[in-house]
Formats: C-alpha cells, structure tokens, sequence
C-alpha cells in the first residue's frame, strides 16, 4: 500500500553518484588550477545549498520567491559584521543567523503567505529589495561598497575555514544535510501536505489541514538554510556586499532551480552547477554572455518540462511523473 | 428528538446587490438527511461554502455539534466532524486514491504535520474505506486515472475518513449515470446510521429516497421546509420548482 511516495532507487542513485563525483573533485583539481576550480566548485555547491532551499518553497509547495537572496544577505552579512566587530566565530555567528533568519522568515512569511501568484512574487520581491537597500544604507559595514572578510570564520577558536579544502567539504557536508534535511520532510506526511496544497489548497483546507501553517513552516526551513549558505558564501568569497541579496540574485536562484528541474532535489543541485559551470565558460567567450545563457534557458524551460533533470530523466525512458527525489 | 448536530439562524449573504442568502434558518437531525433542493442559482453553493467556512456569512449564526462556529475557518470546522464533498468532484490529482485518503486521515488524527510513525494504521484503515465505497483494490492508482464516478466514491471515502458527524454534500449525483447513481444512492443510504447529512442534488428521485427532510431553497430564501411527502405535494413548490422540473 502506497500512502506515502514510493522510494525511488533510480534518482536516488543518481543523487548518490552525484555526491561521490563532487567529494572526488577536489583529488581531480589537483591536476589543473586547483584553487580556481576549488573556488568555483564550492560556489557551486554553497549554492546549491540554497537553490534545494529555495525548491522546497517553489517546487513542492508552488511558492515562487523573488526574495529568497535576501536570506543569502543575512547568511553573510551575519558572518561580515560578526567579524567587523571582532566575533568571526561560527560557534557564534551560527545560531545568531539562524535565529535572525527564522525571525525574519516568520515574520514576512506571515505577510506573504496571504498573497498568491503575482502577489507572492511581488512582495517576496519588496522584502527582498528592502534588506538590499538596508545593507546598502549599512556605512559601518561598507555600504553599497560592501565589507571585506579580513578572515573567514574561526570554528571553536581555530583556522580551520582559512583552508579552502576544509571549506569545500564543509560546504559539501552541509548541502548532504540540507538534501537530507529536506527529503526527510518531503517523505514525511508534511510533504504530503505541501504538495496537495499546491494543487488544490482549498481540498485540503477542508480536511482540517491549516495550509497557512504548512506553508510558514516550509518557507522558515528554507529561509534558515538559504541563510546556511549565505554564511558559507561570505566565508568563500571573503566579501559581503549588497549585491548578495538584490532580486537579480533571487531570480539567478530561480533560474538554477528551473534549469535543473523543479520539484526534485536532484534538479536544484544540477542547476546550481550548470549555472555557474556556463556563467563561468560563457564568460570567457563574451563579457555578454547572457545574451547566451537567456535563449539556452528558454530552450529547456519550453522543451525540457521538468528542467534538465527531467529531460534527461524521460530521454533515458523513466517517468518523471511524480518524481520526488 | 435529540439536539441537532447543524443548526443555521438568520444567515444572510449578499454579493453586491445579488442576495444569496436571505435569512436562511435551517436545521439537520442527528442520524438523519436533510436535503436542500432549489433551481440553479438558488444559493446552495454558496450555502453550503457557509456551512463549510470557505464563506463568512454577513450575519447570522452557524452551529454546529453544539457550538457556534460562524467564525471558525474551514480547517478548524472540519477537525470538528465537519466534512464536505464538491459540486465538481475534488481529490488531489497527482496522488493516489490511497494517498488522498491518507492525507484526510492523517488531518484527522493531527499528525498531517509531523513525520509518519503510523503507516501501518493509516494504510490499513485506508485499505477499509477504499472497500468501503467500491474502490477495492484501487489504492495505487493515481486519483487522474480514475473515472469520473470512481472519483466522485474516492472523494466520498476522503470525507468519511474525517469521521464526521455531518456529511455536506454538493450534488453527489452530478454527471453520474444511472447505475453509478444508483450505487451511490445505495451507499449513501447505507451511511445514515454513521453521520447527518446535509445533501444538496437535483436528482427528486435520490432527493425522495435518501431525505428524512426536504428545505427548498429559491432566490436565497427557503420557502418550505418539511417532511418529503408534504413537500412533494406543497402547492408553492410546485409553482417554483418542482412544476419547471416536470414540465421540462
């Protein structure tokens, strides 16, 4: 009897093998410019953290956010002023910004969660715009400028992060949590919820569900992880800007988890990757290299239903219908 | 008698100038099946979304197993035993039938939220209500697959899996044909000693079969309301609904 999504060993063994390849990169970076493809490849994955983050919300609750790097802005600029003020331990700054961002999810997803469609997006968006003009107004810590990390996150007194090895597979870590994290939750029956909620909330609001708590639920895990990888990203970048958390940034998130494939977890981390893969390869091409990336993204979302993922999902001749993992 | 498990007073609903609700007052019987009839756009929808909570009356009062929940919201009335079915049929597509049963389950037992220690239970209990209502063996297949009948008895067995005390239902019958009528008349039947029921439908021969107590609904206003026989035979009701209904 299925009550709840069948498991999936297929995507689940893609997921695996993708978790394997980015653990094994750092031997195969020791072949070419290690620290280039080290500092691209822990971009990949930090953001990769936050596009499985920002898809709980837009894939499996139909939720689109055109804020979500303002929780990226609270990651870093917690992780930037903390250290300005001379308190760059992580065993601090953590729980600070998760608390901050829980606060700050709560507080504008109460807001936001009463709109729909259009309205979503454009007050998620206003949100968002508002932590970017606060931290552009914020002259102690650089204002428009920005801050520069003098030096990353000490862990419980050490240097550790100085390490841009340690770093990468901490960050590899915390996107295994994160995908852990939130399998967890979309197996579980608030997955459920979630997911019938997006098709017919009214359905499921006469069922005794409170679809609004469900939603502020999902919407507060994934700003606190979204906030995880802003802290990882200022650590990588040892730079905080406002630029972090302007609303181009929020549909950049978008457009990695479309890319990939909505809906899925696979998708989010895939996305990330390719977007900053051909960011980074267009580039060297052509200062426009969005002129580029646009038409490509076009291309999958009208021809590739579900993303790349899904693509190659049904190319390879499985079902992508109700695909969950 | 005993204490009426939905009591509705002087329930008033108006969308602009148009009244859909004219001080409506109505009442259903533990263990009993109130039917509302009425031409269309008389305000049973609308009535029935009152009832439910997906509309707040402009006055009037909605009790429901003793308690007045006029302000209460759709969730918090369906905890209560409130339970509903649509006009046009509403189960969650992209699931099973047996998912869709397990969500209202689990919305009833208060653990949609949190992680599954109770599969078992849920599966065994959903196994029940899918035999329950027809649906035997049909627990995997996706609610989209489904014909539109099976769905109409999926979204009924979602309802009883609230284990409610009232029953709403809007037009069980609609686009139904005569043998899925008809074992659906038989099923509803069936569920009277289990729940109240508040049944709207066009169909006069379910309506006489399954009601205990007919209100007749027109322009927002229920102008009789009575045992079925005397409403059958009422000279008003003729005039306003049942002569259109025959003559047609």
């Amino acid at each position: 009897m299925m009550t709840g999504p069948a498991p999936r060993p297929v995507t689940g063994r893609v997921l695996v093998a993708l978790f394997l390849a980015l653990a094994a990169l750092p031997l195969a970076a020791r072949f070419g410019a290690e620290t280039a493809i080290l500092s691209l490849a822990s971009r990949m994955i930090i953001l990769a953290i936050a596009a499985v983050a920002l898809d709980l919300i837009l894939g499996f609750a139909g939720l689109v956010s055109l804020g979500h790097a303002a929780f990226i802005g609270i990651g870093a600029y917690g992780a930037g002023i903390m250290a300005k003020e001379g308190l760059g331990e992580a065993a601090f700054i953590l729980p600070a910004v998760i608390l901050i961002a829980a606060l700050f999810a709560y507080l504008t997803g109460k807001i936001v969660l009463r709109t729909r469609g259009v309205g979503f997006i454009m007050i998620t968006l206003a949100f968002g715009q508002m932590l970017f003009f606060t931290a552009g107004s914020l002259s102690r810590y650089g204002g428009d400028d920005g801050l520069t990390l003098w030096s990353r996150s000490k862990v419980f007194g050490t240097r550790v992060l100085e390490n841009d090895l340690v770093l990468y597979y901490v960050a590899l870590a915390a996107l295994f949590g994160t995908v852990v994290l939130v399998r967890r939750l979309l197996v579980a029956p608030f997955g459920d919820v979630l997911r019938a909620a997006r098709e017919n909330p009214v359905r499921v609001e006469t069922l005794g569900i409170n679809v609004e708590a469900a939603r502020l639920k999902a919407y507060v895990i994934s700003g606190v992880l979204t906030a995880l990888a802003g802290f990882l990203l200022a650590n990588q970048s040892e730079f905080v800007s406002p630029a972090l958390m302007g609303w181009q940034r929020s549909g950049e998130l978008v457009m990695m988890v479309v890319l990939g494939g909505m809906g899925t977890l696979t998708g989010p981390i895939v996305g990330a990757i390719l977007f900053l893969l051909l960011e980074f390869e267009l580039a060297r091409l052509t200062e426009h290299w969005k002129l580029i990336f646009g038409p490509l993204l076009i291309l999958v979302v009208l021809f590739g239903r579900g993303g790349l993922y899904g693509l190659v999902s049904r190319l390879a001749g499985r079902r992508f219908a109700g695909d969950r993992s | 008698m005993s204490a009426p498990v939905l009591a509705i007073e002087g329930l008033c609903k108006r969308f602009g100038g148009l009244v859909v609700a004219d001080s409506i007052a109505l009442g259903v019987e533990a263990g009993t099946c109130h039917a509302v009839i009425g031409p269309n756009g008389a305000g049973k929808t609308t009535l029935v979304n009152q009832i439910s909570g997906l509309l707040a009356p402009d006055s009037g009062t909605i009790r429901f197993a003793g308690r007045d929940v006029t302000a209460l919201g759709a969730a918090a009335r369906a905890r209560l035993g409130l339970a509903r079915t649509f006009q046009i049929s509403s189960v969650i597509g992209g699931f099973t039938a047996a998912e869709n049963i397990a969500l209202a389950l689990r919305a009833r037992s208060g653990s949609a939220l949190s992680p599954a220690r109770d599969a078992a239970d849920i599966a065994a209990r959903t196994r029940r209500l899918l035999a329950e209502v027809g649906l035997e063996g049909m627990g995997s297949r996706l609610t989209a697959a489904l014909s539109h009948g099976e769905r109409r008895a999926l979204e009924l067995a979602v309802a009883l899996a609230l284990d409610p005390q009232l029953l709403v239902l809007d037009e069980p019958l609609a686009g139904m044909g005569r043998e899925e009528s008809r074992a659906m008349i038989d099923l509803l039947t069936g569920l009277k000693a289990r729940t109240a029921m508040l049944l709207i439908e066009h169909d006069m021969d379910a309506v006489f079969r399954l009601a205990d107590r007919v209100s007749v609904l027109v322009s927002g206003t229920v102008i009789a309301s009575g045992p079925p026989e005397a409403i059958r035979t009422d000279a008003a009701v003729k005039a306003a609904y049942l002569g259109q209904e025959e003559a047609s």
